[in-house]
């Protein structure tokens, strides 16, 4: 079992002043064994907080990152899965499920994490799994009125993934479980 | 006869300014407790009479100030030590936080034989205020400290209320008697059975 | 006197104790056989050598701790051979057959306790004659030690109130009293010897010395026969005598450090008018903000340690004695380094806050009082004063936990006036840590106003002069300043454009170094305001005053504006872009229009980095796909620039992607009026060429093809449009795709990408899936094959 952290657009300190303090006490080192980050943290004191929780962290480049080495997409194997990360701002029309699936085809993954919209998302697609973590500060977004700071943990186990969604609900944690199988007619070969 | 150095036992008491350390010594010693703070100044000490297995003992309960200032002759007093208190107020977290350099500032000064083994007693005192909302040691966390150290034995007391001070003060007594005297490796040189030293101290004639 | 190595010290002390080992060892064995002559014999030869005069204080303790401990089991076989018929009268005489005096006094005063403890006499008298003996020794370190033993040996035989020997506080009071001034005499005329270059070390010595002394006072805070009545009559007014008389400034601040410490804070409350009495007429030499600091800092936490105190400190008018004594004092010492004074102020806001947090006036009376006392020196270079200043500048912070409470003391911002320039800057930091920490909303115009004059340091250079800054600290301190923009906000939008037009003014003064790092903030904070009035109804009472987008849009175009000082042409350009979209919202198309433009015009003169410009192109597409307030007329404008900019990227793989990427432009799901499946078509084989040329250059200059990747994409994008219904993609182009990159893949001059194989494999994939699907996609996807 392996839990992987996946979270995104920030925006500290241009959108929000900090994650919610109920995220952060929640989200403690040592219990986490992979970060993926989409982008926009947008500053260096962001990247050494999300290092000091898991130092295995991978970022991709948000339009607004400070640090401009961060790669635009990025691929890993977790387990039996394969990941892929990308902010999304780079993927047009923003946000849309068929565009990102392209891209999910492109980088031959199981499981694509993108941001951007800053509205969680998690879909099952042609077999594979699309991701969309939101704003973990809840950052403003022009995308919808208001936004709920959220980020996603996956625990992948096997062929199954379980994909928690914790969303900040005016002041209180909700908790959402998606489960997800790797089925026979995905591909195997990698 | 039993060896006078082994009927009495010498305790010191250390912790940080205020943690209670006096009132501990006066709670176990007079059963008395005072809510007013007064520092202590030097060091200085207590005797209690304590019967184990039909014998009697006395305890030294050496007392010392919390504040570094008012501890200007050094701690020669550590010396012959046979048990080191270490008290701490659960209600506030620095007390606690000290009770390493108390420790190991102990060790160094007192040297004892074999430090590995010194007996070691630590109080978190203090539970009764505020019915224990205010406190912010968990006992868990003393405890795992403690465990740290070589299973140094704890208590958790009240001074004010004398909850658990009795007991302490016997677990004290008693590790103090298990621990090995200091005996000065003093063996003379020649056994003068005049006994007629020559006086080399060199101070006036007063 | 005193040896002078530390060297030839160790040796005395070794010597000393040698001796002194070697005559316990005789005594012990006495004792052991019960030969109370011999054990009396040894004993006092083994007290000689605390006779020595080589020895600092702190050795000489040491030695003195081993004598102590073997005199402890002298009492004990003393209080045997009293069991077994000895009386004391004879133990008293036995003992005065020893040679020399001070083991005598030893031997006696151990005597003396156990007789005490017999009760054969009465306490009172024994003790008094102990200490008239002791008087006998002049030499200050020895009688002090001496004088130190005949204490802790009675300390707990004292006549008290409630103990086991009989009398009153006036016994003992003798007792310790009459011990006292002769001590103090010792300790002040110890300094008056010798040559002036060792005063250095006898005042090391006396201060080793001081708890010998200060004892004493904790042994009369222990008698419970002194209660405050006695205290307040008698015990302090007595002591504070003696200390004033000594005229000696090192015992005098000692046993004023004492007298606080040692005695109970309801005492000092209730005597406060004499204990501060008593300041004045100290040495002018004594370090009396200390005393005064400490004395304010035991009473803080008395009161900050129950509610149930607060009345005590209210009836007795603690705060405007103090403000009092505190004023005079200072007045006084004309000399007191500034810092002194500041420390002084910053113990009593301390108290003050503590012991009275409601009065606010109080806490800005002390620091008028301060600002009066710094506007007499200027600007501060004293560095322990500026770390008081901090201090004191951060007391309401850590008592409140929020600046807005703060901001209402009148005086803070002119106590920070006086800071130097780094320093002020520190101060504003700490300030912004309290707002975060506390997550402290700022809800009016006013309060941020006042708190940016507070924080004026961070916001713009103070001087003229070019201050060397590390970037690090730079950049974390700007970014500090970001963050606390997001905590400034108010649910009135009148209010908040208030609000925002006080940040701007402030933040525009920062210079370009700045400016990167304040200008996102705000734009994102007034971009939320504008999402507020979005929701809402126009309001058709709405007067000139009233916040509308429209204004707060020109707001944003000013604030924007401003980066193109620095320049910054990529942070201008997002911005412009955030806006566009929010004008869009708004149904705002000039004002779209107008930010569409700023952004263009920033592509084409200031972004010229290849890289950068990919991903504004991506930002620009992507915004003006999501745009539905253009008319035909100005969509088209902005359509056909976009395209022309993505043709020219440097990269042929980039123009091909921008390409493909302009393809959405044209087509919208949502919107009827916004699917143009003809210039969709055009853009794809626009890209295709481009895909095209790029394999001929890979070919021209490598000698093989390239990847196919860019013809997968292609292909990808065909069955998108393919999927979405556009008219103008046909199975046959799709299928010529396929077998076009088929072809490719199997060339000998192609270069081999597992990458792209896998890619198109999946898009094989992906086409077999939707087959399988059946329903109206299944039916188009049937006549594809792959």
């Amino acid at each position: 079992m392996v839990l992987v952290l996946a979270i995104g657009d920030l925006h500290i300190p241009h959108r929000a002043a900090d994650l919610p303090p109920k995220f952060k006490s929640m989200l403690v080192p040592g219990k986490i064994q992979h970060i993926i980050c989409t982008g926009n943290l947008c500053i260096k004191e962001v990247h050494d907080y999300l290092k000091s929780l898991c130092p295995d962290l991978h970022i991709t480049r948000g339009e607004y990152d400070e640090d401009s080495r961060y790669p635009e997409t990025k691929t890993l194997t977790i387990g039996q899965f394969k990941l892929g990360i990308c902010h999304g701002h780079q993927v047009i029309p923003w946000g849309d499920l068929d565009s990102l699936a392209m891209l999910q085809r492109q980088l031959d993954v199981d499981i694509l994490v993108t941001g951007h919209t800053h509205q969680f998302k998690a879909y099952k697609h042609e077999g594979g799994v699309v991701i969309n973590p939101g704003s973990a500060t809840g950052a403003y977004s022009s995308f919808t009125y208001d936004v709920n700071p959220s980020f996603v943990l996956m625990d992948i186990d096997g062929l199954r993934v379980v994909v928690y969604v914790y969303e900040l609900i005016d002041g209180e944690v909700k908790v959402d479980k998606i489960d997800f199988k790797k089925t026979a007619t995905t591909r195997s070969a990698h | 006869m039993a060896s006078r150095r082994r009927m009495l036992l010498k305790v010191i008491i250390l912790g940080d300014s205020g943690v209670g350390k006096t009132s501990l010594m006066n709670q176990y010693v007079n059963r008395k407790f005072s809510n007013q703070y007064k520092a202590t100044i030097g060091a200085d000490f207590l005797t209690k009479e304590v019967q184990f297995d039909d014998r009697l003992f006395t305890l030294q309960i050496w007392d010392t100030a919390g504040q570094e200032r008012f501890q200007s002759l050094g701690v020669a007093f550590y010396r012959g030590a046979d048990c080191c208190v270490l008290v701490y107020d659960v209600n506030v977290m620095k007390s606690f936080d000290s009770l390493n350099n108390w420790r190991e500032e102990f060790l160094i000064q007192a040297s004892p034989p074999d430090p590995e083994n010194f007996p070691f007693v630590v109080l978190g005192n203090k539970i009764d205020v505020d019915g224990g909302n205010s406190r912010v040691v968990s006992e868990k966390k003393a405890k795992t400290w403690c465990a740290s150290k070589g299973n140094i034995p704890y208590f958790e007391t009240s001074a004010k209320d004398g909850f658990n001070v009795e007991a302490a003060f016997e677990c004290i007594a008693k590790n103090a008697l298990k621990n090995e005297p200091e005996e000065d490796p003093y063996l003379p040189e020649t056994i003068d059975m005049t006994g007629g030293q020559q006086q080399r101290s060199s101070g006036c004639e007063c | 006197m005193i040896a002078d190595g530390v060297e030839d010290e160790e040796k005395w002390l070794s010597a000393g104790i040698a001796g002194l080992q070697q005559n316990a060892f005789y005594m012990n064995r006495a004792m052991d056989s019960n030969n109370l002559r011999d054990a009396l014999k040894f004993s006092a030869q083994m007290l000689s050598e605390l006779r020595t005069s080589k020895l600092s204080p702190q050795k000489y303790y040491a030695l003195y701790m081993r004598a102590f401990d073997e005199l402890k089991r002298l009492e004990l076989f003393f209080k045997e051979e009293a069991q077994r018929g000895c009386s004391f009268i004879d133990l008293y005489e036995l003992v005065q057959h020893a040679g020399n005096i001070l083991p005598r006094l030893y031997l006696l005063c151990t005597v003396g306790s156990v007789y005490i403890e017999s009760k054969e006499a009465p306490a009172k008298d024994v003790l008094k004659d102990l200490v008239e003996m002791c008087r006998g020794i002049q030499h200050p370190l020895r009688g002090l030690f001496l004088r130190s033993y005949l204490s802790q040996v009675s300390k707990d035989k004292l006549p008290d109130i409630g103990s086991n020997y009989e009398g009153s506080y006036t016994d003992c009071e003798s007792f310790i009293l009459l011990a006292d001034p002769e001590l103090r005499l010792a300790i002040g005329l110890s300094g008056l010897q010798g040559p002036a270059r060792e005063k250095e070390k006898r005042e090391k010595e006396r201060n080793a010395l001081r708890d010998l002394v200060g004892k004493n006072l904790h042994a009369l805070s222990q008698i419970e026969g002194v209660d405050l009545d006695m205290y307040k009559e008698t015990v302090l007014p007595r002591v504070l005598e003696q200390v004033v008389n000594c005229k000696d400034d090192l015992a005098q601040f000692y046993l004023m450090d004492c007298i606080i410490q040692v005695f109970p804070d309801e005492y000092h409350l209730q005597t406060l008018e004499v204990l501060l009495s008593a300041c004045p007429q100290l040495q002018p030499s004594v370090d009396i903000k200390t005393v005064l600091s400490r004395l304010m800092e035991r009473l803080s936490n008395y009161a900050a340690s129950s509610t149930e105190v607060l009345p005590e400190f209210l009836q007795v008018e603690a705060f405007a004695k103090l403000n009092n004594a505190i004023g005079k004092v200072i007045e006084a010492q004309v000399d007191m380094p500034i810092f002194g004074a500041v420390t002084l102020y910053s113990s009593l806001l301390t108290f003050t806050l503590h012991v009275h947090p409601d009065r606010l006036d109080y806490a800005d009376q002390v620091l008028g009082a301060c600002v009066k006392k710094l506007s007499t020196i200027g600007k501060l270079d004293d560095n322990r004063a500026t770390k008081q200043i901090v201090a004191l500048l951060s007391a309401p912070l850590e008592k409140y936990n929020d600046i807005v409470t703060a901001l209402k003391l009148s005086n803070y911002p002119r106590v920070m006036e006086y800071l130097d320039n780094e320093t002020n800057k520190v101060m504003a930091s700490i300030i912004i840590q309290s707002v975060m920490k506390n997550n402290t909303r700022i809800s009016t115009a006013d309060n941020v106003e006042a708190l940016f004059e507070l924080m004026k340091g961070l916001i713009k250079d103070l001087d003229e002069t070019y201050e060397e800054v590390d970037e690090d600290d730079f950049k974390e301190e700007q970014n500090s300043v970001a963050r606390l923009i997001q905590m400034l906000y108010n649910e009135d939008p009148d209010e908040m454009f208030k609000i925002i037009t006080v940040v701007k003014t402030h933040v525009m003064t920062g210079g370009p170094k700045r400016l990167p790092f304040t200008v996102p903030p705000l734009v994102f904070s007034t971009l939320k305001l504008v999402k507020r009035l979005q929701g809402q109804e126009e309001n058709p009472f709405a007067n000139e005053t009233s916040t509308t987008p429209k204004k707060i849009f020109q707001l944003l175009n000013q604030i924007i504006e401003a980066l193109s000082s620095v320049p910054a042409p990529e942070t201008a350009l997002r911005l412009y872009l955030q806006c566009a979209e929010a004008a869009n919202d708004c149904d705002l198309e000039p004002v779209a229009y107008e930010f569409f433009t700023q952004a263009y015009i920033l592509y084409e003169e200031e972004i010229s980095d290849s890289r950068a410009q990919v991903t504004a192109i991506h930002l620009i597409i992507g915004t003006l796909q999501r745009m539905h307030v253009f008319g035909v007329e100005n969509r088209d404008t902005l359509t056909h620039k976009a395209t022309g900019y993505s043709a020219k990227l440097l990269k042929k793989p980039d123009q091909c992607r921008a390409v493909y990427g302009c393809a959405h432009l044209f087509w919208n799901d949502d919107q009827d009026n916004m699917k143009d499946g003809e210039r969709v078509l055009l853009c794809l084989k626009r890209a295709l060429r481009i895909a095209n040329a790029a394999q001929q250059m890979s070919s021209a200059a490598r000698g093989s093809t390239g990847s196919v990747t860019l013809f997968v994409e292609i292909l990808n994008k065909y069955l998108y449009f393919f999927e979405k219904g556009n008219p103008q993609i046909t199975v046959a182009a799709i299928q010529s795709l396929i077998e076009l990159i088929t072809t490719e893949m199997q060339s000998d001059s192609s270069t081999p990408d597992p990458a792209a194989d896998a890619f198109f494999a999946s898009t094989v994939r992906y086409i077999q899936f939707q087959k399988q699907k059946g329903g109206s996609i299944g039916e188009r996807y049937e006549s594809i094959k792959a």
